[in-house]
């Protein structure tokens, strides 16, 4: 208890005495979440890929059929998880894992699982989105100098669309950090949760609440800062020479610096 | 080397090409031309497969494509497409051995095989190799979009407009860019285009489809002399019309001028051209080759001294080639103010004579149109 009973000193008396626990509860969520976004990214490549496979004329029945099938089930795994609550899908995995299979997951392993296939459902619309987005003249340059649609996914389409997801890859992420906050019904000892006993000690909910609150803002700002950074290292020089022509070589153009 | 038999594609019940018949021979210049939509870009993309023919078959070196693995086949056809299609991710140097890396050269090979064609098409690798596709300038950026064709050294090339979307300087630049790497390395080139002047300048053959047919197929001569319809004359036309480069001497010139032998006498001369109202005659052997001209002047002054045309005539002529550009041999006429400009084939055996009138009727109908031709 703090000599002086006012807001302030309150704020600061629970930062000194809890701060290993916020500190731990900041770097379980930071550990789901971008573990969550990794594992949802790849599950949105491998989706994504499946879903934007051309079906030939000349493909075998058997083969399109088990396509098809493919393909819906997919379709289910995604419209299910994007069209439900994480909070729930949390509870239905961790008690129906319990119940049904008999398998009790250790919270953090489930807060990892549920955010991996759940930002993988969104992850592969994005994906699926960014193959789309790639220009067409591309699969055919590709296919006309000889690479297999595989190879044309691999050295082609894909390392241009993830550039064109990028943003919404990282904007996955910083939802992820957010909404970790849900798995605390499962007891996973992400910050919320950590916070939510702080102040159930002290009955201080709003001088708790509110350190919490600018931990999430500090996270979120400066991982957006960190991926903005890597965007505009991977987008190449800012700075560069373009040669106008050939024919007439003096004539450069300096392009001069994106913000 | 490539041999249409019959071909024809549907879509849907829409005819895109149909019974084409073509043999492109090795080491050979083609361009397909025809309006938008006529089945130039389909019967480009049979010969790699990345379209199946509905009905026929083509040949490549004897053998039956349908036969070849297409992966297999596309690797060792280079093909140029209509909108370029470099790799934004790539550099210069990965773009253009994208195929060598697919055929999996080593390393080095592969790195020296990139600078040898970005030398080639005059581009320092040391300033171009490292760059991006977005950091080079159309025209750039088309080179090296031919040069990824050539890689891995196919002996057939397919290009699709590649030049369509330069402005006209570039465009020449590389069509006689083109046109000189073809003749050093003897690749057969099958090259789409709808614009006659390129297919003129650039092809051995030139082929004219309209509506999936073929409609005339001729060497860029034949096609200007002799257009098999009206739909390939408006086509030629149009292309003359607007550009005077494309006639050659042999179209303008006035085809019978009047010579005399050197043994004929002075005074015989001089009736002769009176007779024709000219101010020049041409001086040619028995076998029509020509020694020299005489004009009125020397005529007049020389006649006390001479008996002989051989005599005076004057043997430093300039003359031109029958197929040189029309162009050309005004150029030369103004520069070195001629009054005449006899022309003479490899033989310089005379064929014809290019005045200062043959030069105002041949700009009248760059301007005006032919309507009398
Ligand atoms: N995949 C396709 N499906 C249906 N129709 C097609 C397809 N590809 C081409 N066509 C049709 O076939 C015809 C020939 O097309 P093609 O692309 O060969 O024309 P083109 O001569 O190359 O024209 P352009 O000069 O405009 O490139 C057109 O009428 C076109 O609409
Ligand atoms: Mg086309």
């Amino acid at each position: 208890m703090p000599a002086d009973n006012s807001f302030l000193p309150w704020v600061i008396f629970i930062f000194e005495r809890y701060w290993p626990l916020f500190l731990r509860g900041a770097v379980n969520t930071l550990i789901i979440s971008l573990t969550g976004t990794i594992i949802g990214f790849f599950i949105g490549v491998v989706i994504g890929v499946i879903r934007t496979i051309p079906v030939e004329h000349n493909t075998g029945v058997l083969t399109k059929l088990g396509y098809k099938i493919l393909n819906f089930l997919l379709l289910c795994y995604i419209e299910v998880f994007r069209g439900t609550p994480m909070i729930v899908q949390a509870m239905v995995i961790f008690y129906g894992a319990a119940m049904i299979f008999n398998l009790h997951l250790s919270p953090l392993f489930a807060g990892i699982f549920i955010v991996s296939i759940n930002t993988g459902a969104y992850m592969s619309e994005i994906v699926r989105g960014g193959i789309l987005s790639v220009d067409k003249g591309q699969f055919e340059a590709a296919h006309s100098i000889g690479m297999t649609h595989s190879q044309t996914m691999a050295h082609i389409v894909l390392p241009q669309a993830i550039r064109n997801i990028l943003p919404a890859t990282s904007n996955e992420f910083v939802i992820n950090i957010k909404d970790t906050s849900v798995l605390n019904v499962i007891s996973v000892t992400e910050l919320f949760f950590m916070s939510k006993s702080a102040a159930g000690n002290n009955f201080r909910y709003f001088e708790v609440f509110l350190i919490t609150c600018i931990i999430y803002f500090v996270m979120t700002f400066t991982v957006t800062r960190i991926l903005r950074y890597f965007e505009v290292l991977l987008d190449g020089p800012s700075v560069y020479t373009i040669h106008g022509s050939q024919t007439v070589p003096e004539a450069e153009i300096r392009i001069v610096g994106r913000e | 080397m490539v041999i249409f038999k019959a071909v024809s594609k549907h879509y849907n019940g829409h005819i895109a090409v149909k019974n084409l018949n073509l043999n492109v021979k090795e080491g050979e210049f083609v361009t397909l031309i025809g309006p938008s939509g006529c089945g130039k870009t389909t019967t480009l993309k049979m010969v790699n497969r990345l379209v199946e023919p509905t009905e026929g078959d083509i040949l490549i070196n004897g053998r039956n494509i349908r036969d070849t693995d297409p992966v297999a086949l596309r690797r060792q056809i280079g093909y140029v497409i209509q909108q370029i299609g470099l790799f934004p991710h790539m550099t210069v140097e990965e773009n253009i051995t994208v195929v060598p890396t697919l055929l999996e050269w080593p390393a080095t090979k592969r790195r020296a095989r990139g600078h040898e064609l970005l030398d080639m098409a005059g581009m320092d690798p040391v300033i171009y190799a490292n760059r991006y596709p977005s950091e080079l300038s159309g025209g750039q950026q088309q080179r090296i979009g031919v040069l990824r064709a050539l890689a891995a050294d196919p002996p057939l090339i397919l290009m699709d407009e590649p030049f369509g979307a330069l402005d006209p300087i570039s465009r020449e630049v590389l069509q006689d860019e083109l046109k000189s790497l073809q003749k050093r390395l003897h690749k057969t080139i099958i090259f789409v285009t709808h614009d006659m002047d390129e297919a003129l300048k650039l092809a051995d053959r030139v082929v004219v489809m309209r509506e999936g047919e073929v409609i005339q197929e001729a060497t860029p001569e034949e096609l200007l002399r002799k257009p098999a319809d009206d739909f390939v004359a408006s086509f030629v036309g149009k292309s003359r019309r607007n550009d005077s480069k494309l006639l050659i001497v042999e179209q303008v010139m006035q085809p019978n001028p009047v010579t005399v032998l050197p043994s004929v006498g002075l005074a015989q001369c001089l009736t002769l051209m009176k007779r024709k109202r000219v101010d020049t005659v041409l001086v040619v052997d028995e076998e029509g080759v020509l020694i020299g001209g005489v004009s009125i002047e020397t005529l007049d002054r020389e006649h006390q001294r001479a008996y002989r045309i051989g005599e005076i005539a004057d043997h430093n002529l300039v003359t031109v080639l029958n197929s040189t550009p029309a162009k050309d041999a005004f150029d030369l006429m103004v520069g070195d103010q001629l009054k005449y400009l006899p022309v003479v084939d490899e033989h310089r055996h005379l064929r014809g004579l290019v005045t200062r009138t043959s030069m105002v009727n041949a700009m009248a109908s760059v301007v005006w149109g032919d309507e009398n031709d």
